[in-house]
């Protein structure tokens, strides 16, 4: 459906893209929910709408209903203009950091900066630390940290269950020692 | 999160949270930009592409904050979409035991009505009006187009396997920014050729998608994963005195 094109609100058509629409805004929610940083807390709606917003504004262009379209589809466009819309926050926090403004307060309540100081510092460290642990156990770990379950990873990288278990393990091991070396106790 | 696929760890470590935290903390360090192409990560998460390209895209991750962020997202909404695939296929997959009793049903009815024909000529022949039960997420459409080789602008001609009679295939191509080029609707045969003037602004480089969706006369609908492909730098005509 396109601006100029006007659709009876009561249709079925138009109660179709309305439940589409009303579906993957909780979606997107909860995956907001789960996935943002914590200093976006207080965008988190804003993050939503603003997502929802340019998966409909790409549908428009396109000339085809919300409903017109594969879920998958309509997905991959969300996931894209979230990315979008958190570097946008970050663009715009990074800007009010050094401005002094209000959003730096907001960060303040949200976490102490001193904590998120640490928890960077500490998060370098085992960056630094993956680069340097066997391939294989780097990726299991890699997957571990951005929170993949076995299964998830098992499928991903095309090893069993059970290999790709052990390679956690032991790789959480390795990362554990790297990290003592280097002053920091997860 | 499916069933399968839902359970974290046996045992999640007790500083696996902390771990995490001080992992995602990095993406606060960089401007968000990242090399890492968000449909390399949607194709990688979705298990496309070969293992070799898989690794490399976690790979990436591990050096790579904003990408690493933009995968935990990705993520998510797979999650969520596998969550609502489910979901549905739990409402419209027939158990196959009714299936079964579908088909003695049928097959009863129909050597029922083999006798009667033959008893009663004039007995009005109108067909049962049977639903069909199919399971569209057992529908594989493949590509039939090899993805390495770079399809010619002016000649872009995407094919598939098919799903059978009577279905009517729906065939989109995007960007690599996710822009949609064509959408070409109500095609019986399992080949389309791609408008040339909607790539002609396409950079060879360019790695664009493509999608088949399937829609049986009852329908429902079956998707194909996304398949790419890349366009061969055009050829220069040349002009003879």
């Amino acid at each position: 459906m396109t601006r100029s094109d006007p659709v009876d609100p009561t249709s079925p058509t138009r109660e179709a893209a309305d439940a589409t629409v009303v579906e993957l805004h909780h979606a997107l929610e909860r995956v907001v929910q789960r996935a943002c940083p914590p200093w976006l807390v207080a965008h988190r709606d804003d993050l939503v709408q603003a997502a929802v917003l340019k998966v409909l504004a790409v549908q428009e262009r396109k000339g085809e209903g919300i409903d017109e379209v594969p879920a998958s589809y309509l997905y991959r466009v969300a996931h894209s203009a979230l990315v979008d819309e958190i570097r946008r926050h970050r663009r715009k926090r990074e800007v009010a950091l050094e401005e002094g403004g209000d959003i730096v307060e907001q960060s303040k309540r949200v976490r102490d900066p001193e904590q998120q100081a640490s928890s960077r510092q500490a998060g370098r460290a085992i960056q630094n630390c993956l680069s340097r642990l066997k391939v294989e156990r780097k990726r299991a770990v890699t997957l571990y940290l951005q929170g993949s379950s076995v299964p998830e990873s098992s499928r991903i990288l095309g090893w069993k269950r059970k290999r790709t278990e052990n390679l956690v393990f032991r790789g959480l091991v390795d990362l554990r020692q790297c990290l003592i070396k280097k002053g920091i106790r997860s | 999160m499916s069933d399968q696929e839902g359970d974290p760890f046996v045992t999640e470590p007790k500083d696996g949270k902390r771990l995490r935290d001080a992992w995602n903390a990095l993406a606060d360090e960089v401007d968000g930009v990242s090399d890492v192409n968000d449909a390399d990560i949607w194709r990688t998460l979705a298990s496309e592409g070969s293992v070799d390209e898989r690794e490399a895209i976690v790979d990436r991750l591990a050096l790579d904050p904003a990408a690493a962020e933009s995968w935990r997202l990705a993520q998510e909404l797979h999650r969520e979409l596998a969550e609502r695939e489910s979901s549905y296929r739990s409402v419209t997959v027939v158990p196959l035991w009714r299936r079964r009793w579908v088909a003695v049903a049928a097959t009863l009815l129909l050597a029922a009505g083999l006798v009667l024909s033959m008893q009663i000529v004039d007995l009005p022949s109108a067909p049962p009006d049977e639903p069909v039960f199919r399971d569209p997420a057992a529908v594989q459409l493949l590509s039939l187009i090899p993805e390495d080789v770079p399809q010619p602008q002016d000649q872009v001609t995407l094919s598939w396997s098919g799903a059978g009679e009577g279905v009517r295939y729906t065939v989109r191509v995007l960007g690599s920014d996710f822009e949609p080029l064509s959408v070409q609707r109500e095609l019986t045969a399992t080949e389309v050729r791609v408008p040339s003037e909607r790539l002609s602004d396409i950079a060879a480089t360019e790695r664009l998608m493509w999608q088949v969706e399937a829609r049986w006369p009852d329908g429902q609908i079956a998707t194909s994963p996304t398949f790419f492909l890349y366009l061969a730098p055009a050829q220069k005509t040349l002009h003879t005195f």
